[in-house]
Parts: structure tokens; sequence; C-alpha cells
């Protein structure tokens, strides 16, 4: 469900009967001047983000956060499929990329697109850039996945692109849109000698008119742009600001239109005149990685233990200072399409850990965690709450390790230096994949505690490989069988994302788990409801 | 006998000789830290997808595969040149954007020193001139208040009364003065006072003893004595022999402003070279963490020698060497 929530603005001297009257109309007018808010051209946004962006490389993919590298990227060359917020993948750059039996796969362009340096965006176009991305050389994060399948090309004529698959894979539209979603000119990527000084030559919607590292990117209307007369903004901003509290302070000043988080930082200043909130209706996980190369979860009855042992409801109360979470039951969410309500992750039973803690100390596995996160304030918090609860049961304690952020995915992924690892951030799935292959396979990208049960690997190999609906949710069944009975992954909270923006802000449209469709964006004159 | 010029320019030169040790150890130890900083500029840009192979090949491609030692020569080289190279990932010219950054750092700083200086040389000549009294003890109240807030906190009070409360303000962000003068001033008010709050309070306390002490010397009791005003009293005698303590505070100060630039410059969102020298060192930009770090050795050099000749132009007893 969509939500946006509008304060009034405050008023200045009028008087009580006026704003009364003002108010009864504004209510009989609601409806009709929500129904008559039309897109209008011109004006600026400004998107605020963290960090900026590390190269124009459209090889280089990683992230939704709204505003963050890949919003970016997608303001210059436009994603060539989306998925959108109910997780369908649907047309961008191109018109279509679909199949009749998920291993040959069509992709149709459409007529006319032009990169801004007057090269046709057509099917030559994609496949010297998905080539490009399978070589090696290219040092992209979706190598290997591009790579499975880059030789099955065939440019049918230049709107028409025939990708045949080793083997069927459902989901083969969904990772694109992840994976490899971004087209530049060819011209623009040869010229290049090293990443670096890779331009930015996209057909997208904006164009780059300036960047100042780690300080601001700023873009203008791509003129030439496929869907007129989008984009409506003339400029669009992303500004860099580090700290959250002050991108807060900058939106509810009016220093720029929008920033991504959650409530829990919002706080009273999604209250703030001129200030709204929009949630982003993509389900995302908070997860933590067990290790299961060795120490204490290494034991299944260990995973149990650490389920059983902590409310994770009262576990992301402490993460996140806020009351009223419950927590998930499963990988998918209940409303997703995929869930099974017979599978269930266990629930908060300290008589249960208890018993378990002293069933594993009895086989000389004493319930010692070594906890690894980095350090930030919310991390600091969960990780004591668990070192406290966990200290408190008979034989078990735990420590906890602190790192710097870019230090994490080395003390875990690469040196399994963890009994449980906390990565901070909410993983979105935007439908099941990508992510919960990266997350479960023996060979995904974001298992970074090593789980590997081939019967799992099996259960998402069948996932992917039909297209049949009733078929890939028995996949899927299975898959969560899997995941209550090996409790691979600590799951603790489920989240979906935020926005904090300027009430008049209009065309908020999410797609890949939170990137922006900017061309959709335009300045209303008044507060605007969607 | 040497000519006074030329024993400031002598002084100048033995103190600009004895920084370059400084300058190289500094440097150096950029350079040698990095590798043990955590990830690396591949990791950085390829992200948390990449493969070992894949940070590796493009660590050598930047050539963060050679021993510390031969990028540092490299780098020297380079210096000696005035070729200071590229940022890492936008490949602007780093002696640019050292340039334009610094300017940016240093107009803060100079603002939060006048601001401070003309807030606190007049408040403590008159607390000086009443001390004990109402004046002087409330001052000194609120000054040790002052003194014991942490900028980190300063930045977050102020941004908040005068960005999200008032909206006064803008709370983040950056506009050039030869662009929009006006702007600019709106854009350097909130980092500016938050480093004048505890630079005001410590140039009031330092300058205050000093007034109150200079009080006390026998010229000024003469002063007294032949009926000459107090405020006369506190701009023609008593303030130029209490200057040379203030100025060794200024000296002192320019270092916290430096330093507490990372703060401010980080809150504010201010691109000064506080908060690009933490970007760069996050980012493992080493070309930029290199070039702030040799400008920040040289202004720490050139402002103590200035420190050390000012004694001697200001107070005739201490003698440049």
């Amino acid at each position: 469900m969509t939500t946006l929530t509008i304060k009034a603005r405050s008023g200045n001297g009028t008087s009580r009967s006026a704003m009364l009257a003002a108010a009864v109309c504004l209510a009989l007018l609601a409806p009709t001047a929500a129904l008559a808010q039309t897109p209008t051209s011109g004006g600026t946004m400004t998107i605020i983000n963290g960090s900026d962006i590390r190269s124009w490389d459209p090889a280089i993919t990683s992230g939704t956060f709204p505003g963050g590298p890949m919003d970016v990227l997608d303001a210059v060359y436009g994603f060539i499929v989306y998925v959108n917020d109910k997780g369908v993948v649907t047309g961008g750059m191109a018109e279509s990329l679909t199949s009749e039996d998920a291993i040959t796969w069509t992709l149709k362009l459409r007529e006319g697109v032009k990169f801004s340096d007057g090269v046709a965006y057509d099917a030559e176009a994609v496949k010297y850039n998905w080539e490009r991305v399978a070589d090696p050389a290219t040092a992209a994060p979706s190598q290997a996945f591009v790579a499975g399948w880059a030789s099955g090309m065939e440019v049918v004529d230049p709107l028409t692109l025939k990708i045949t698959l080793p083997a069927a894979n459902a989901n083969f539209a969904a990772q694109i849109a992840e994976l490899a979603p971004f087209i530049a000119s060819p011209e623009a990527l040869k010229v290049a000698k090293e990443k670096s000084e890779i331009k930015p030559v996209g057909a997208g919607a904006f164009l780059l008119d300036a960047w100042d590292q780690d300080v601001s990117v700023s873009m203008k209307r791509n003129p030439d742009y496929w869907d007129q007369p989008r984009p409506y903004l003339d400029t669009l901003k992303f500004a860099i600001i580090p700290e959250t509290n002050a991108r807060i302070a900058t939106v509810v000043q009016g220093g720029a239109t929008m920033m991504a988080g959650y409530p829990y930082q919002f706080g009273s200043n999604a209250d703030a005149d001129g200030v709204a909130t929009k949630q982003i209706p993509i389900r995302g996980i908070n997860r933590a990685y067990f290790n299961h190369t060795k120490g204490v979860f290494s034991d299944v009855r260990a995973r149990e233990a650490f389920y059983s042992a902590i409310d994770r409801g009262r576990l992301m109360q402490a993460f996140t200072q806020m009351e009223g979470f419950t927590p998930p039951v499963s990988y998918f969410g209940t409303s997703s399409q995929y869930y099974d309500p017979a599978y269930s992750l266990p629930s908060y039973d300290p008589a249960k850990a208890q018993e378990l803690i002293s069933a594993l100390a009895a086989d000389g596995k004493p319930f010692e965690v070594k906890i690894v996160t980095y350090t930030n304030s919310d991390l600091k918090r969960l990780a004591a709450y668990v070192q406290q609860v966990i200290s408190s049961y008979e034989g078990a304690s735990a420590t906890i390790e602190e790192v710097d952020q870019a230090n994490l995915i080395v003390r875990c992924k690469q040196q399994l230096e963890f009994d449980l690892c906390v990565e901070g951030g909410v993983l979105v799935s935007n439908g099941a994949e990508p992510n919960i292959s990266n997350l479960l396979r023996s060979t995904g990208n974001f298992n970074w505690g090593q789980y590997n049960n081939p019967e799992m690997d099996a259960a998402l190999s069948a996932a992917a490989s039909t297209v049949d609906p009733t078929a890939v949710k028995a996949a899927f069944s299975d898959v969560q069988k899997l995941v209550v009975e090996d409790l691979p992954l600590y799951i603790f909270g489920e989240q979906t994302r935020y926005l904090l923006l300027r009430d008049n802000t209009g065309g908020v449209v999410n797609s890949n788990g939170g990137i922006l469709q900017k061309q959709f964006l335009y300045v209303c004159d008044a507060p605007c409801v969607e | 006998m040497r000519s006074a010029g030329s024993t400031y320019l002598r002084a100048a030169g033995t103190r600009l000789l004895a920084g370059i040790p400084v300058f190289v150890l500094v440097t150096f130890a950029a350079t040698a830290l990095s590798d043990l900083m955590p990830g690396s500029a591949a990791q950085t840009i390829l992200g948390e997808n990449a493969t070992l192979e894949q940070i590796a090949a493009l660590n050598a491609e930047y050539g963060y595969d050679r021993p510390a030692v031969i990028r540092y020569l490299d780098w020297l080289g380079g210096l000696a040149r005035g070729d200071l190279g590229y940022t890492l990932f936008s490949r602007q010219p780093v002696a640019e954007l050292l340039v334009n950054r610094a300017a940016v750092t240093f107009e803060i700083a100079l603002l939060a020193m006048l601001v401070s200086l003309l807030l606190a040389i007049p408040l403590a000549m008159v607390s000086a001139a009443r001390a004990g009294g109402l004046v002087d003890s409330t001052l000194s109240a609120v000054t040790s208040f002052l003194l014991s807030i942490p900028t980190f906190v300063s930045v977050v009070v102020l941004s908040y009364v005068f960005s999200i409360v008032l909206r006064w303000l803008p709370a983040t962000g950056w506009v050039s003065p030869f662009v929009d003068p006006l702007g600019n001033l709106m854009f350097v008010a909130l980092p500016v006072l938050s480093l004048s709050v505890h630079q005001s309070a410590y140039f009031f306390r330092v300058a205050r003893s000093q007034f109150a002490a200079t009080l006390q010397e026998d010229f000024v009791l003469v002063a007294r004595a032949k009926g000459l005003s107090t405020s006369y009293i506190m701009l023609r005698h008593a303030l130029r022999p209490s200057l040379p303590q203030v100025l060794t505070v200024l000296g002192l100060s320019m270092t916290f402003l430096l330093g507490g630039s990372f703060i401010v410059e980080s809150y504010f969102a201010v691109p000064g070279i506080g908060w690009t020298v933490l970007n760069a060192v996050k980012n493992h930009d080493l070309p930029v963490v290199q070039a702030i770090l040799s400008l920040t050795v040289v202004i720490f050099v050139v402002v103590f020698i200035l420190v050390d000749l000012g004694y001697a132009l200001i107070d005739p007893r201490v003698q440049a060497t």
C-alpha cells in the first residue's frame, strides 16, 4: 500500500472562520484537485544521498537505494527494463523483454532512440554492452551472470535481439533489470582507456552537466528523450550529504527535494511544514549472516537456539528505537504471491533456547557467539542487545567486534572471521529473484556465511526453470521449507523504505526496489497528492 | 650588523627547512598507511558484488599493487613537476580541486576567526576593566559553558535551531561568493557560527587574563594616576602589550579551525578541504589525500613561522633568530 502524508501549511494570521471556510472548500474540492493534478514541465529538483557515484561505467551496478549510484546511472542511461513495485518486469528504454519458454528471450527496442552522441540505441549497441560486461577485463560485478548467456545473443534486426539461454530461466528479465540494465553508447565506451575515463553518454532522461566529486552531480533535461514530454524537470541534481541528520535538516529547510530513509530516522521532522513522507511499497528484510563453515552456527541447533533466544520484535525496537515491529515469519512477506504459511521461522521461546544451548554444551559446543558489525550507532544498539540477551542464558556468551563499514565485507565475506555478521542495510527483494538466489544459493553473491545445500540450489533452479506460475510457487514453497529447516540466515526484521520529501513533489514512481523513475518527476505549484 | 629584514628572512628560512622532514614524514606516512586501511579503491568502485580477482585486477590497473615507497617516489616526482595528478573517480585535476576546496575552508576559517575576535576582544576588555564584577563573572560563566560544548554538538544544535525551527539559514551546501555573494554568506553562516562558538570563548578567556595582567603593570598605574579614562588606557596602553599572547592563540586557533573544519564541513556538506580529505580517505583517493596533507603541513609551518616573526614585530624584547 502506498502512503503519502501531507501536513497543512501553517497559517499566518488568517481568521478562524476563514480557515474553517477554506477547509470546507478544500475538503469538497480535494478529490477533484487530486485528479486534476497534471504534470508540468520545468523546474529543478535535488535528491540527496550519502555517497557519490564512483564510475560512469554502465557495467558497474549495485544497490537500489533511492538517490544512490544506480539512480544516478539511471538518469543518464535509463533502465533497459524495470521491475515495477508489483515485482513485474516492464519496458524501460526497451519496449519489452519476453519469452514463451524461459529459454529464448526476445528484446524489442524502441524505434528512433539515439544516444546523446547520435549513435543509435539498437540491438548492436545492446549486444556490444552485454559482451563487454561478460568480458572479465571489464571487471563487472555481473560478469559471471552475463557470461553465462552472452554467446547466445543474436541480432535479428536493428530493433530485435534474440537471447538463447543455456538453461531455462524464468527470472532472466528481472535479473537483467537488476544486474545489467544500463546501455551506453558503444563509441563512448570504446574510446575510454580505463574506467575513470568513461564519459556518461546514454539515451536516458537526463544529460550530465557537471560533476563535482563527493559534492554534487548536476544534470539537465535530455531534449531528445524518447518519451516526450518527459522528463518534466529542466534540471536534476544529486547532492552528497553523508550525515543523516544534515540530510533531514536540508529537506525540512527546503534546500533539497527529497531523501530516502526510514521513519525512525525522520522522527518528528516528518511532521514539519512543507514536508511529506512517502512509503516505497517494496518490502525488504533485515538480516544477519550465520557462519556455516566454522564455529557454533555450523550446527543447525545453534541457529535454532539463536532464533528462539531473542525476541526479534524487541531486537528491532533496540535497533530502530521504534515500537510495533512484528517479526517476519518467512523470507517472503505474508502478502507475497510465493508465501507458504505451512513454513514459519522459529518464534521466541527462551525455554527452547536454553534447552538447545545446554544440549550443544553437552556435545562440547559452547554457545559462544562472535558478532561482527560495523561502526554505526543503530548497529551498536542492536549488537549490544543481542549480547545482553544471549549472555543471560546459562552457558552462553557473546562478544562484539566493530569494524569500519568498508571492512565488513572483508571481515565477513572474504575472511569468514565471524559467527554472526550483521549488515545494517535492508535487502530489498522486489519479487523473488535475483536476491533470493544471491542469498541462498551456494554460489550466491550475498551468501557471506557460505550456506551450502544442494537441495536448496535445486529448488532455486527449479523455480527459475519454468514460466508456469504454479510450478514456480511450488518450487519457492520448497525453498521456504529449507529455509525453516536449515535456517541459513538470521532474518530479524522487515521494513519498507520511505522518502522524506517536499510536499510539492509530483510523479514519484519507484521501481527496482527503490530506484526513482526520474522522468516522471515534476514540481507542483501546491502540495500534491498522487 | 644584519638588517632587520635579512634577520627575518633567515629566521623564516631556518624554520622552512625544519618543516621539510615533517612534510616528508607526513606525506610518506599517508602513502604507507593507506595499505593498512580496510577496503581499496577498486572495492569502492566495483561494489560489494565484485570478486577478489576483479578487485585485485583493478587495483593493479591503478598501480595500487606496487610497494608504498615506489608509489611515494612517483608522487614526489609528480609534485616536483607541479603535477598532483587527478582525482580517482571524476578525473578532476587535483591541483585545481585543491585550490577550490582550500578557498572554501580558508573563507570559513578566516570568517570564524574574525567573528570570534570581534566578539572576544571587546568583551575581554570590558570584563578585565571590571574584574570581579557582575559582568566579568557572568561572561566567565558563559564562556566556560561555551568552551565545554564540543563542535559535534554545536553543529547539531545550531542546525536544528536555525534550519529546522527558524528556517533562516540553509542546513547544508555551498555557493561561490563570485556567483552569489549574499547566498555565500547565508551558506557559510552556520559553519562560521559553529566554529566561532568555541573560538570566541577561548579568545575571550585568553585575552581577558592578559588584559587583567597588563592592567596591573606600572605604566598602566601611571596612566591611571594621570587621570586618563579607562577606555583610553585600554585602547592606547593595554591593548598592544596584551597582543603577543593573543597572537600565539591565533596561531594555535588556526590549527583548531582546520581540525574543526573536518566536523563542520562534513555536517554542513561544505566542500572544503576537511570534507574533501574525509571523503578521499574513505574512498582511497590517494592523490587527493596527499595533496591536502601537503597543503596542511605547509599551512601549519607557515602559520607558526608567522607567529614567531609576529612576536618580534609586536614585542621589541623578542628577537627573530
